[in-house]
C-alpha cells in the first residue's frame, strides 16, 4: 500500500491547520503600552486604589501620551503663548498675544497653565457648592483654528466661565513634545532593562548583575549634590555619557547632546511619576491599605458587627477621598516639584573647600605623615570604618559583608551581606579592582565620600565624621590602593599574549 | 507490470536483506513510525525537515521584522512575549532568534533534508539494493534526531534561550553569567548539536557501507550516479569531521557544568561574578567548530550538486557534461574542504601567517566549484530542454552558485576580508549558497523523485508559480545583502540604526523584508502542493521522467525491498539521446540490449 | 512563447544585479558615509575589493551569457532533433581548469602584501611600531581606554597617572597609530568602517593594531563581533585630532582627569 493512503486524512489537516492558526494568531491585538502600579498601590483599599491611580493617569498620562503637571521642572517642549484677552460670551475663541515668529498651531493640543493652587481653589469651592467641576475636560482642549492676524485661536470645545482665564495667562501648545520624544528614545535605549515604567524591571534585567536602577523611588546612586538631594540634570547626564563601569550600564557617548537632554527629561518624570506614587502610597496607606481593614476584622467573628466595621471604614475612606485627598496629592506633588527643582541650584551641588594635595605629599590634616599614609590611618580608623565593609585590604570583603542585615522593617534578610534601599544584596566595592562606579577623577571619589552614595549603606561623611582634607587623603589612599601589587586579576598575565604583541 | 501498486514480490528467499519480516500485518506503527525501511524513513526525514524549515522560516520572518522595523510591535507574537517591554521585542529575544534560526536551518533542515531524506530514499535505490546496510542504525540515526529537537526546542524556553549565536563562540558561551540565555539553555543546545552529531554519524557510515558493499551487479563506482557519488563523499566529509565538533561540543558543556577551562582563560569577569581561573584559550573551540563547519558548508551543498547534475542531464536528454571531471572535482572540493577552515577566522588573532596560508587553500577551493558550474552549462549545452518545475529549479540552482560562489572569493582575500567579515556581506554569500543554491536544489529534487516517493506527480502550475515567487524574493531578499556588507553593517545587530553610518539603509532593509515576506508566503504553495498532491496528485507512472536510473524501474512508489528483482546494470546512468537507441532518446542502466520499450514507455 | 518569458525570467535577474551593483554608489548603499576609504591602508583594501569586483562581474556576466545561450539554444530545439550526444571534451575541461586557476592564483598572491602589511609585525611602518596611543579594553557594551600620561608610554600594567575614557578614542591624524586591543571579558571586534580596519579582541590576548586616520576628524567605531544582547549598542568614535593640537588636547584631558573641583570655585 502506498504511503499516502494511510496518512491521507492527516495530510488534508495540516494545511488547513496552518490557514487556522494563521487566522487565530492576527486576531492578537497590539499590546496596550501602560505604566504599571507599584505593588503597594494594589494593596490599597479598592476606593484608595482607584483614587491613587486616577491621580497617576490624569497626571502622569500613559507611555504613548506621557504628560505632567506644570509645575514639575522638566522641559516640556511645548509653544509657549499668553492669554491677551478673553470673552465669556465667546466661549470657544481665545485672543493671544503673538508670538514670535511663524508657528504651527492648527490641530495641536492647548493646555493652560493656570497657577495649581488657585485651580485648586476653583475645583474644592465647585465642590463644596456641589457644582460639576468647571476645570473637567480642559485637558482635551485642542486648537481647531488660529487667525495669525488677529491672534485669535479657535477651540474645538467652549472654555468655562471661571475668573482664572484672564489676560497674562499662560498657555501651552503642544505640551509635553519633549516627554514624547524622550519616551521614544527612551524605548529605544533604555526601556529593555529599566522597564516601561523605570522599575528596573525590563525584561533583559533579570539577566543582570547588579539589577538596573529603579527610578521610582528617586533615587540615583552616583550625584554631586547632597546628601538628601535628589541628582541634577549634569549628573544623570554625566551618567548617560560615561555609563557606569563595572555594571551593564553602557555609555551612550553617540547620542548628540539633545537627545542626552530628552533622556534625562524623561527619566527625571518616570522617578517623578514614581515617587508621586510612592508619597501617596505613604499617606493613604497608613489609615486605608486593604490591610488595615483586615486587621480591624481579625477577632471579629459576628457578621454583622464585621458589616458595621466595613460600612465605618469605607464611608471614613470615602470622605477622605472627597475632602482630604485632592490637597494631599497637590502638596505632596508640589513638595516633590520643589525637591527637583532644588537639586539644579548651583548651592545643591557639592565641592571640596580644600584642594586634592599630593598623594606622597605632606597630609595637610595630619602633617607627620603624607598624604597617602593618613588616608590609610583613617581608612583603618574608628571615625570613618572603611574597613568595615571594603575590607583591611580594600578587597570590598570587610566583616559586614559576612553579617546578617537588617531590613528597614526591622527583619533580617535571607542572605548576609549588605543590601541596597531595593532590597538587592550589594557588594562593597573591591576597591584594588581600579572600576569606579561613579567615576574615578579625584573630585568623584571625593563627592562619593562626601556625600555617600545613595539608597547604598556607604553614608556621607562630609562635614560630619570627616573634615575635606581628611577626605582627601581618604581618595589619595584609595586611588593608589590598585597600584602597590602584582597584576589584578583583571588584567591577565602578559604570558597569554606572548608573540602577539608588539615591541615592549 | 503497469499497475502502480504491484504485488508484494516474496522476498523471504531473498537472503540480501535481513530485516525483519514485513507486508500486510504489520502494524502502523512499525511500518510508519519505527520503520526500518529506507524509503519511509527517507519520508519521516523530508517531512520532519519541512515543519522544521517553516520554523526556521518563521525565526527568519521575525529577524527581518526586526531589521525593518526595528522598536515597532511585532503582529502575531507581540502580546505573548513582549508584554513586559511593551510590544517591542527585545535584544536578548533578537539574538536568540537569530542563533535559532541558524541552528534550525543548518542542524536541522539542510543537513538532514540532503543527507537524512533524498540520501535515505535514493542511495539503495539508485545502487540497486532492497535496503540500507544497517536498516536499524538507519532507524536510530532519525530518532536521534528528535531528542535534538527536544533539546533546541526546550532551550528555547530557559532564559531566553541560547543567544550566542549558531557558532556559540566561547567565552559568551562558556560561561553562565556572560550572557542572557547563556545558562542551561546553551547547555541544552550543546546537546542538541551532540544528538545531531549522533544522528549525523549513524547515516554516514551506514551511506558509506551501503554504497561500498551493496551495489547491484554491473553498478562499478563508475557507473554511479553522480548523486550517489555526492551521497558518498559527503558520507566520508562527515565522518571525519563530525568527531571533531561533537569532542568540541562535549569540551564546551564540560567548561560550562564541571568547571574545566578549555576554552576559558583566567581573569575574565562578566556579569560582575568573581573572576575566572584556568589558562584556556577561545581561538581553540573557534579551531575545532570550524573545523567540523567549513566541512559541514561542503556537507550542506555537495548532495545538492550531485542531485543537481542528475536533474539536469535528465531534463536536457543529454549525458551529463565531464562526468569524471565532475566527481573529480567534488572530491578536490571535499579534499580542499579540510585545510580552509582558518577562512573562518582571519581577524580572530589567530597567527597572521597562517592567513596567508588559509587564502591561498581558500581561493583555490573555488576551482573545483568553478569546473563545476561549466560543467553544468555544457550539460544544457546543445540539450532538449523543457521548462517544468524541475528544470527551472536546477538553472536556478546553478545560476544562485554562481553568485554565491564569485562572493566567497571576496571572503577568501583575507584583506579585503577584513572589511567585510561579520558584515551582511557574508550573509549574503551563504544565503546565496543555502538557500540559493540547496534549497532551490531541494525544492527541484522534491518534484523530482515525488512521483518515486509517493506514487503521485506534484502539480506543474503550483510549482512554478511557487519557483517564480520564491525566487523573486529571495533575490529581493539576499542581493541587497551584499550592499549592506560594503555599507558596513555588521550582522546580528538588534538594531543597526543606531549608528549614524547606518540610519540611510533603514528603506533597503524594508525592502528585504517584504521580499522575505513574499518568499515566507510562497512555501505555503510548497506546503500545498506537496501535501495536497498526495491527495489530488496524477497517479504516477514507474518512470515518468524517462529517466536511466536504477530507481525509476522499481514500481512508484517502490515495495519494501525495492526491486522485484536484483537490478543488473550495464551502462552508466547518463546515456540519454545516445545514437545507438533510436526507439526513445534514453537508455535505462538495466536494459541490455535494445528491447521493445513495451514495458517501461511512458503511459 | 511561454520559453520566451521562462527565459527572461530567469535571465532579467543578473541583469537587475548589474545594474543595481552599478548604481549603488549613487544610491549610497556602497561603502559607508564618503564612499572613500579614510585611512592609506583602507584604499588599498578599496583597491583590492574593486579588483575582484571587476573579475567576478566579468565571470558573473560572461557565465550568465553562456548560461542564458546554452538555455536558448536547447529551449529552441527542434522537438525532433535530438539533443547532442557528448560526454564532455577533455581540452575544454583542461581550459576551464588551468584558466580561472591561474587567476585565482594570481588573486591569491596579488593581496599577500596588504594582509602582511596590516597584520605581520615585521611590514609595520615604522611610526605604527613608534606610536602606541592607548589601550583599549572592549567589555559588554563599550570601549573603556586607557592611556598614557602625556609624555609617558603605555605600559601594560595600569600608572597612577594613566588618563581613562569611554568610547572615544583620540588619536592624531595623519600618521600611523598602534593600539592596544583586549577583552575583559567575551569576544568583541574593533572595526572601523571607514577606515577598513577591524580585529578581534580575544579574552587572554593582547593584541596590537595600528591604523592611520588620513584627516582630522570623527570616525566611527562599532564591534562587529556577537558579543551578547548589547552587540549592537557598542558605537563609538576615533577622533582624529590635527597632529599640531593633540599634544595640547591630551594635556588638557590629563587635567580633566585628574580635576579635585576645587579651581571650579
Amino acid at each position: 500500500m502506498p504511503f499516502w493512503k494511510t496518512c491521507n486524512f492527516r495530510c488534508c489537516c495540516v494545511p488547513l491547520l496552518l490557514v487556522s492558526l494563521l487566522a487565530g494568531l492576527t486576531g492578537c491585538e497590539r499590546v496596550d503600552s501602560q505604566f504599571r502600579f507599584s505593588e503597594e498601590t494594589e494593596l490599597l483599599a479598592p476606593q484608595a486604589e482607584q483614587a491613587v491611580k486616577q491621580t497617576l493617569v490624569a497626571n502622569f498620562g500613559s507611555p504613548d501620551d506621557p504628560r505632567i503637571p506644570v509645575f514639575f521642572p522638566v522641559e516640556r517642549g511645548q509653544i509657549s503663548l499668553t492669554v491677551a484677552d478673553f470673552d465669556p460670551e465667546k466661549p470657544t475663541e481665545l485672543l493671544i498675544e503673538k508670538p514670535d515668529g511663524e508657528v504651527e498651531l492648527v490641530g495641536k493640543r492647548l493646555e493652560l497653565l493656570f497657577d495649581p493652587e488657585d485651580a485648586f481653589d476653583v475645583q474644592m469651592e465647585a465642590m463644596e457648592e456641589e457644582q460639576p467641576n468647571p476645570l473637567d475636560g480642559l485637558d482635551q482642549l485642542t486648537i481647531a483654528g488660529y487667525d495669525a492676524e488677529t491672534g485669535t485661536i479657535t477651540l474645538t470645545q467652549p472654555l468655562p466661565d471661571v475668573e482664572l482665564i484672564e489676560p497674562g495667562l499662560e498657555l501651552a501648545a503642544a505640551p509635553n513634545s519633549y516627554l514624547a520624544e524622550g519616551e521614544r528614545l527612551y524605548a529605544q535605549h533604555c526601556l529593555h532593562c529599566h522597564g516601561v515604567t523605570g522599575d528596573g524591571n525590563g525584561p533583559t534585567a533579570q539577566y543582570m548583575e547588579p539589577k538596573p536602577r529603579d527610578y521610582r523611588q528617586g533615587k540615583f546612586k552616583f550625584t554631586s549634590t547632597g546628601p538628601q538631594d535628589r541628582a541634577s540634570d549634569a549628573d544623570l547626564a554625566h551618567i548617560l555619557r560615561e555609563g557606569i563601569p563595572g555594571t551593564y550600564m553602557p555609555s551612550f557617548k553617540m547620542l548628540p547632546e539633545e537627545q542626552i537632554s530628552r533622556l534625562v527629561n524623561y527619566v527625571k518624570f518616570l522617578a517623578m511619576r514614581g515617587e508621586t506614587e510612592q508619597a501617596l502610597n505613604i499617606e493613604v496607606g497608613l489609615d486605608f491599605a486593604s490591610k488595615v481593614l483586615e486587621e480591624e476584622l481579625e477577632d471579629v467573628t459576628d457578621p454583622e458587627e464585621i458589616q458595621e466595621i466595613k460600612a465605618d471604614f469605607n464611608e471614613e475612606l470615602d470622605e477622605f477621598i472627597l475632602e482630604v485627598y485632592p490637597e494631599i496629592a497637590l502638596f505632596g506633588m508640589l513638595d516633590l516639584a520643589d525637591a527637583w527643582d532644588a537639586a539644579n541650584d548651583e548651592d545643591a551641588i557639592v565641592y571640596p573647600t580644600t584642594a586634592r594635595p599630593e598623594p606622597f605629599g605632606p597630609s595637610v590634616a595630619d602633617p607627620s605623615r603624607t598624604s597617602v599614609e593618613n588616608g590609610r590611618v583613617l581608612y583603618l580608623g574608628k571615625d570613618a570604618q572603611c574597613a568595615s565593609c571594603h575590607g583591611d585590604a580594600g578587597r570590598g570583603d570587610g566583616f559586614q559583608t559576612r553579617q546578617l542585615q537588617k531590613r528597614r522593617d526591622g527583619s533580617d534578610y535571607d542572605v548576609p551581606g549588605l543590601h541596597d534601599d531595593w532590597a538587592n544584596p550589594l557588594k562593597p566595592r573591591d576597591l584594588t579592582s581600579d572600576i569606579y562606579r561613579g567615576g574615578r577623577r579625584p573630585i568623584d571619589i571625593f563627592r562619593r565620600i562626601h556625600v555617600g552614595i545613595k539608597g547604598t549603606p556607604m553614608p556621607a561623611f562630609g562635614g560630619k565624621s570627616l573634615t575635606d582634607d581628611q577626605i582627601w587623603d581618604i581618595v589619595n589612599f584609595v586611588m593608589t590602593l590598585p597600584h602597590d601589587k602584582g597584576p589584578t586579576t583583571s588584567h591577565p598575565p602578559a604570558e597569554g599574549a606572548v608573540g602577539m604583541v608588539g615591541n615592549e | 507490470m503497469t499497475s502502480e501498486t504491484p504485488a508484494h514480490p516474496d522476498h523471504s528467499t531473498d537472503e540480501t536483506h535481513s530485516h525483519q519480516a514485513h507486508g500486510h500485518r504489520q502494524s502502523f506503527i512499525t511500518k510508519y513510525i519505527f520503520s526500518t525501511d529506507h524509503k519511509v524513513i527517507g519520508i519521516q526525514f523530508l517531512f520532519t525537515t519541512i515543519f522544521l524549515l517553516l520554523i526556521g522560516g518563521a525565526f527568519a520572518l521575525a529577524i527581518r521584522w526586526q531589521l525593518a522595523f526595528p522598536n515597532t510591535q511585532m503582529p502575531f507574537v507581540n502580546k505573548a512575549f513582549f508584554e513586559a517591554s511593551g510590544g517591542q521585542i527585545t535584544p536578548e529575544f533578537y539574538t536568540m532568534l537569530f542563533t535559532m534560526h541558524g541552528t534550525v536551518m543548518v542542524f536541522l533542515v539542510i543537513i538532514p533534508i540532503l543527507a537524512g531524506a533524498f540520501g535515505n530514499f535514493l542511495i539503495p535505490l539508485m545502487i540497486g539494493a532492497p535496503d540500507m546496510a544497517f536498516p536499524k542504525l538507519n532507524m536510530m540515526s532519525y530518532w536521534f534526531m528528535w531528542p535534538a529537537v527536544a533539546c533546541f526546542g526546550l532551550s528555547l524556553f530557559y532564559e531566553g534561550g541560547p543567544a550566542a549565536g549558531w557558532t556559540s563562540y566561547p567565552i559568551l558561551a562558556a560561561l553562565y553569567d556572560a550572557a542572557p540565555g547563556s545558562g542551561f539553555a546553551q547547555t541544552l543546545w550543546l546537546m542538541g548539536i551532540t544528538f545531531v552529531g549522533v544522528s549525523s554519524m549513524m547515516g554516514s557510515v551506514n551511506y558509506m557501507t551501503t554504497i561500498i558493499n551493496m551495489r547491484s551487479p554491473g553498478m562499478t563506482f563508475f557507473r554511479m550516479p553522480l548523486t550517489i557519488w555526492a551521497m558518498f563523499i559527503t558520507a566520508i566529509l562527515q565522518a571525519f569531521a563530525l568527531p571533531v565538533l561533537t569532542a568540541a561540543g562535549l569540551m564546551l558543556i564540560a567548561d560550562r557544568e564541571f568547571g574545566t577551562c578549555f576554552f576559558v582563560p583566567a581573569g575574565i569577569t562578566v556579569n560582575d561574578a568573581e573572576p575566572t581561573v584556568g589558562g584556556g584559550q577561545p581561538l581553540l573551540w573557534q579551531h575545532l567548530f570550524w573545523f567540523y563547519s567549513h566541512p559541514a558548508v561542503y556537507i550542506m551543498l555537495l548532495p545538492a550538486m550531485g542531485m543537481i547534475s542528475d536533474m539536469l542531464s535528465c531534463m536536457c536528454r543529454k549525458p551529463i557534461f565531464g562526468y569524471r571531471p565532475m566527481i573529480y572535482s567534488m572530491s578536490a572540493i571535499a579534499g580542499l574542504g579540510f585545510i580552509v577552515w582558518g577562512h573562518h577566522m582571519f581577524i580572530s588573532g589567530m597567527n597572521p601567517a597562517l592567513g596567508m596560508t588559509f587564502m591561498v587553500a581558500t581561493i583555490m577551493i573555488a576551482l573545483p566549484s568553478a569546473i563545476k558550474v561549466f560543467n553544468w552549462i555544457g550539460t544544457i549545452w546543445g540539450g532538449h530542454i523543457e521548462f517544468n518545475t524541475v528544470t527551472l529549479n536546477s538553472i536556478a540552482f546553478v545560476s544562485m552558485f554562481i553568485v554565491g560562489g564569485l562572493s566567497g572569493i571576496f571572503m577568501a582575500a583575507v584583506p579585503v576580508d577584513i572589511y567585510i567579515h561579520d558584515t551582511y556581506f557574508i550573509v549574503a554569500h551563504f544565503h546565496y549558497i543555502l538557500f540559493g543554491a540547496t534549497l532551490f536544489g531541494i525544492f527541484a529534487c522534491i518534484q523530482f523523485w515525488y512521483p518515486k516517493m509517493f506514487g503521485r506527480m506534484m502539480s506543474e502550475p503550483l510549482g512554478k508559480l511557487h519557483f517564480v515567487l520564491t525566487f523573486i524574493g529571495m533575490n529581493g531578499t539576499f542581493f541587497p545583502m551584499h550592499m549592506l556588507g560594503i555599507a558596513g553593517m555588521p550582522r546580528r545587530y538588534a538594531n543597526p540604526y543606531l549608528h549614524e553610518y547606518l540610519e540611510h539603509l533603514l528603506p533597503l532593509n524594508q525592502f528585504m523584508t517584504y521580499s522575505a515576506i513574499l518568499m515566507g508566503a510562497a512555501q505555503i504553495l510548497l506546503l500545498i502542493n506537496v501535501f495536497g498532491s498526495l491527495i489530488w496528485g496524477k497517479k504516477a507512472p514507474r518512470n515518468p521522467w524517462n529517466s536511466n536510473g536504477l530507481e525509476w524501474v522499481a514500481p512508484s512508489p517502490p515495495p519494501h525491498g525495492n526491486f522485484e528483482e536484483i537490478p543488473l546494470v550495464y551502462r552508466g546512468p547518463y546515456e540519454y539521446s545516445s545514437p545507438e537507441r533510436t526507439d526513445q532518446d534514453y537508455w535505462p542502466q538495466t536494459e541490455h540490449e535494445i528491447v521493445s520499450s513495451s514495458s517501461t514507455t511512458t503511459a | 512563447m511561454k520559453r520566451l518569458w521562462w527565459i527572461f525570467f530567469l535571465m532579467i535577474w543578473p541583469v537587475l544585479a548589474v545594474i543595481v551593483s552599478l548604481l549603488t554608489p549613487q544610491l549610497q548603499w556602497g561603502f559607508p558615509l564618503s564612499g572613500q576609504s579614510d585611512s592609506p591602508l583602507g584604499g588599498e583594501i578599496d583597491h583590492l575589493f574593486y579588483l575582484i569586483l571587476i573579475i567576478t562581474g566579468v565571470v558573473f556576466v560572461g557565465t550568465h551569457i553562456a548560461l542564458g545561450y546554452v538555455i536558448w539554444t536547447a529551449s529552441n530545439r527542434p522537438g525532433d532533433r535530438r539533443a547532442w550526444y557528448t560526454h564532455g571534451n577533455h581540452k575544454l575541461e583542461m581550459t576551464w581548469t588551468i584558466i580561472p586557476g591561474l587567476i585565482l592564483l594570481f588573486l591569491a598572491f596579488y593581496q599577500m602584501r596588504t594582509w602582511a602589511e596590516f597584520r605581520m609585525e615585521e611590514a609595520y611602518p615604522e611610526a605604527a611600531k613608534q606610536n602606541i596611543v592607548a589601550e583599549v579594553n572592549a567589555r559588554q557594551f563599550e570601549w573603556r581606554i586607557r592611556y598614557p600620561a602625556p609624555g609617558k608610554e603605555l605600559q601594560r600594567k595600569p600608572q597612577l597617572d594613566d588618563m581613562y575614557g569611554v568610547n572615544e578614542l583620540h588619536v592624531p591624524a595623519g600618521s600611523p597609530v598602534t593600539i592596544h586591543l583586549r577583552t575583559i571579558d567575551v569576544q568583541h571586534s574593533f572595526f572601523l568602517p571607514t577606515m577598513r580596519i577591524k580585529q578581534d579582541a580575544v579574552p587572554g590576548l593582547v593584541i596590537p593594531v595600528w591604523f592611520e586616520a588620513s584627516e582630522p576628524g570623527e570616525y566611527p567605531l562599532v564591534c562587529a563581533e556577537l558579543c551578547g544582547w548589547g552587540h549592537y549598542k557598542m558605537g563609538a568614535k576615533v577622533v582624529a585630532h590635527p597632529p599640531e593640537e593633540f599634544d595640547e588636547f591630551m594635556k588638557k584631558m590629563h587635567q580633566a582627569q585628574f580635576n579635585d573641583g576645587f579651581a571650579a570655585e
